[in-house]
């Protein structure tokens, strides 16, 4: 910087420098030219030189037009023009040997002062140990006075450390030229040239008044600074990013080992080719889940270490907030504490990831509201609710979801009532649309809801009645269409089959229900493929394996959850646990990839569980052996049909391609 | 987070296993916090003041879009953690010999 400014300021000089000389060579020819004899050459070029424009006369031009006879007097003048300067464009022209003509001439005198070699390194200079005061603070250096009055002598050393503190307000991203760094104080004036510091002058010298006093902050100052909300901002920040490192720092201290071939993987063992499941860890907050029960998960599609989880109210402490949606991260292993907290008025039956915003999670509540959090804001409270009124739910909002594309996305909710709305995200005081669900006039009270795959208009609801419909948003038939009737009390759990292979199993769905049994439905059929009947108590939840297609999860009320392989054995589940103590399972799901299960409980427990790798990647065999399992299954129902109505006969014994109907219009015989 | 969940996050930090102590600064090295005696956290204070200033700066100055937001420095004794912000820092020792 400064270098530039001392080659610009050196330029200015020796224009002027130039400038000056030719000034004086006009002189010098002027008052010469009219003395010497007059060559025919030199008639014409005074008069040329007193008429001319200086400006354009190239004095080397001039000389040798005139000749040699021009007294050069510039060697005489030169050591008077450029007295110690580094110009090195002197020019020097050839010494005449003229006879000396001497005449007055007052010279410009100009004086250029020194120009200060300024340099500083970047290193702090410290301050030798010796001289520093025992009792004095390291601070007060900070707040070290410098400006026009502060001479090097004053102070009597020349490497004291001058802070130049930079003002806060001032140091922002594109502002690269302030280093905050220590300096000799030479250097120190000079920048003080180069910056403008009026701000920062004022500041300082306050600040040096009133330094030497104020080392602490009094109590007052630190209780108001604490309650702040730049400090909460900072400290939610901060602190995540502290108990972080604190949680993996144990592991990291192997690197600093000094033996080398440790294994910096030997936490991830890998499991036991007979064991199905492993115990990975467990998510609970003291403060927020206690006595909660897990009312909904989710993972995130786009942090798919992130799991977020929904919990009923706290009955046991009323002034803790209703709805409270937690983060987890399972990334750190073993951080016990979520990553975000989010509250709400009413507790929160539903949760859901945004699947196109990675910062945004809608909730639906227990009072009919849907309210959106977001990650980038650092609070706990919603960004936006639904109002509450007759055009929006008044009910429970049991099922979101998120359907469509990055461009074209809706939620969807669905409440208690019967009542489907859909949402655009961005603007959530009023529905886009909604429907009344109603199967013959008779209003849907819904609990689950599904969209089948990557489907926008058809889905699947499951009632409280323990029917299970299927219905559209839009077309020529909008509203329920198909009801699949089984269940004898309300359906907890509703999964579609979502593995892409080579055979298509979309049409296949899971429900689960009150009445102790899972069964399997295909949508075009109304009768159930299979039932499995293995549970004693109520089943809460059922869910197909995002990866295998013939592996599914159920969990139920007593603690038990059962991993089903249909391929392996279609009458009894591949695993079955029940958890200690009495805890009842909730809710269940799978991580994305398959690997993982997820199941939360009455006590606001999320328990993690690695699942076996053969679970996880199914082989190409295993979607044709589903094929033949459905076979199977048909076949007992038809079976069963057989040896129950042996008297409609004729309807029965049909080919498979025909059952759909036949087995309708025997339910119809039967009822 | 009210002032209840602050105390409670410094609490469970400094009960971390290892973790010998806290501090919290403000932008001119005036402690705000400090689980350490006043004589060490003055010292930390400044000295990490600075060094933070600087390091923040090295790294404005080798890119100007960036910025400085986690420091870790480990010594043979104890692992310092600086998490540095506009106008505070919170700054964590833990030992390093804990397993």
């Amino acid at each position: 910087m400064s270098n530039e400014q001392r080659k610009a300021e050196l330029e200015v000089k020796r224009a002027k420098l130039e400038e000056i000389r030719q000034k004086k060579l006009q002189q010098e020819k002027l008052r010469t030219a009219p003395t010497t004899p007059m060559t025919p050459n030199l008639s014409s070029m005074p008069i040329n030189l007193l008429t001319t424009p200086r400006e354009d006369a190239d004095p080397d031009r001039i000389l040798q037009e005139v000749g040699i006879r021009q007294p050069v007097s510039l060697p005489a003048s030169s050591p008077s023009i450029s007295p110690g300067s580094t110009t090195s464009q002197q020019k020097r022209r050839p010494p005449t040997n003229m006879a000396l003509q001497i005449c007055q001439q007052t010279t410009a005198t100009i004086s250029v002062p020194p120009k200060e070699l300024v340099t500083y390194s970047k290193e702090v200079q410290t301050i030798e140990s010796g001289d520093k005061d025992p009792a004095a603070s390291p601070i007060q250096h900070d707040h070290l006075q410098w400006d026009d009055e502060f001479q090097p002598s004053a102070s009597g050393e020349h490497n004291r450390l001058v802070y130049v503190t930079d003002d806060e307000d001032t140091m922002s991203l594109d502002d690269n030229t302030k280093p905050s760094m220590g300096m000799s104080l030479a250097s120190a004036t000079e920048l003080k040239r180069t910056r403008s510091l009026k701000h920062q002058n004022k500041q300082l010298s306050l600040q040096g008044q009133s330094s030497m006093i104020k080392q602490e902050l009094t109590n007052d100052e630190r209780e108001h600074i604490l309650k702040s909300e730049q400090f909460q901002d900072f400290f939610s920040r901060s602190s995540r990013l502290i108990e972080r490192s604190l949680w993996e720092s144990p592991r990291a201290f192997d690197i600093f080992k000094d033996y080398s071939g440790r294994d910096l993987d030997g936490q991830n063992e890998k499991m036991d080719v007979g064991e199905i499941i492993k115990f990975d860890r467990e998510f609970f907050d003291e403060r927020w889940t206690r006595h909660r029960i897990v009312t909904c998960i989710d993972t995130s599609t786009y942090h798919p270490e992130l799991v977020l989880a929904s919990y009923s109210q706290n009955d046991e402490s009323t002034h803790e907030s209703d709805g409270v949606v937690l983060i987890w991260n399972t990334k750190y292993k073993s951080k016990p504490t979520p990553e975000y907290v989010f509250n709400c008025q009413s507790w929160v039956t539903s949760c859901v990831f945004s699947k196109f915003h990675p910062n945004i999670v809608l909730g639906g509540t227990y009072s009919g509201q849907i309210v959106v959090w977001d990650t980038r804001t650092n609070k706990r409270t919603p960004v936006q609710r639904t109002a509450l009124s007759a055009s929006s739910h008044t009910h429970p909002v049991y099922c979101l979801q998120v359907i469509g594309t990055q461009n074209a996305n809706n939620l969807i909710s669905i409440s208690n009532e019967g009542k489907m709305c859909s949402w655009n995200i961005e603007m959530m005081t009023q529905p886009q649309e909604s429907m009344d669900l109603a199967y013959r006039t008779k209003p849907v009270a819904a609990t689950r809801m599904v969209f089948p795959g990557v489907e926008v208009n058809n889905f699947i609801i499951g009632s409280e009645e323990g029917q299970a419909y299927s219905g559209s948003r839009h077309g020529n038939k909008a509203g329920i269409q198909d009801s699949y009737e089984g269940h004898f009390g309300p359906i907890t759990g509703l999964s579609c089959h979502n593995v892409n292979g080579s055979v298509d199993f979309s049409s296949l769905f899971l429900t689960s229900s009150f009445d102790w049994s899972v069964k399997l439905w295909s949508l075009k059929e109304n009768k159930p493929l299979n039932s499995f009947e293995v549970n004693s108590d109520y089943v809460t939840d059922v869910r197909w394996s995002p990866v295998h297609p013939s592996v599914f999860l159920t969990c139920d009320i007593t603690g038990r959850f059962d991993i089903w392989n249909l391929n392996h054995d279609s009458e009894l589940p591949l695993l079955s646990t029940t958890l200690d103590g009495n805890v009842a399972l909730n809710k269940c799901l799978w991580s994305h990839n398959g690997q993982q299960i997820i199941l939360g409980d009455d006590q606001g427990k999320l328990r993690l569980y690695d699942v076996n790798e053969f679970l996880t990647n199914p082989k190409q065999d295993d979607f044709n052996k589903l094929s033949s399992t459905l076979q199977e299954f048909k076949r007992n129902t038809l079976d069963a049909f057989d040896d129950n109505h042996s008297t409609n006969v004729p309807t029965t014994t049909t080919n498979v391609p025909t059952t759909s109907t036949t087995s309708s219009t025997s339910v119809s015989h039967n009822s | 987070m009210t002032q209840a969940e602050v105390d409670d996050t410094l609490k469970r930090i400094h009960e971390h296993k290892g973790v010998q102590g806290y501090i919290i600064i403000n932008n001119d090295g005036i402690p705000i916090r400090t689980t350490l005696d006043a004589a060490v956290t003055q010292q930390y204070a400044a000295l990490i003041r600075s060094l933070t200033d600087k390091a923040r700066s090295a790294i404005r100055e080798i890119d100007p879009t960036n910025e400085l937001v986690f420091f870790r420095m480990r010594t043979r004794k104890h692992e310092i953690l600086i998490a540095p912000d506009k106008e505070y820092t919170l700054i964590v020792l833990q030992a390093t010999d804990v397993q």
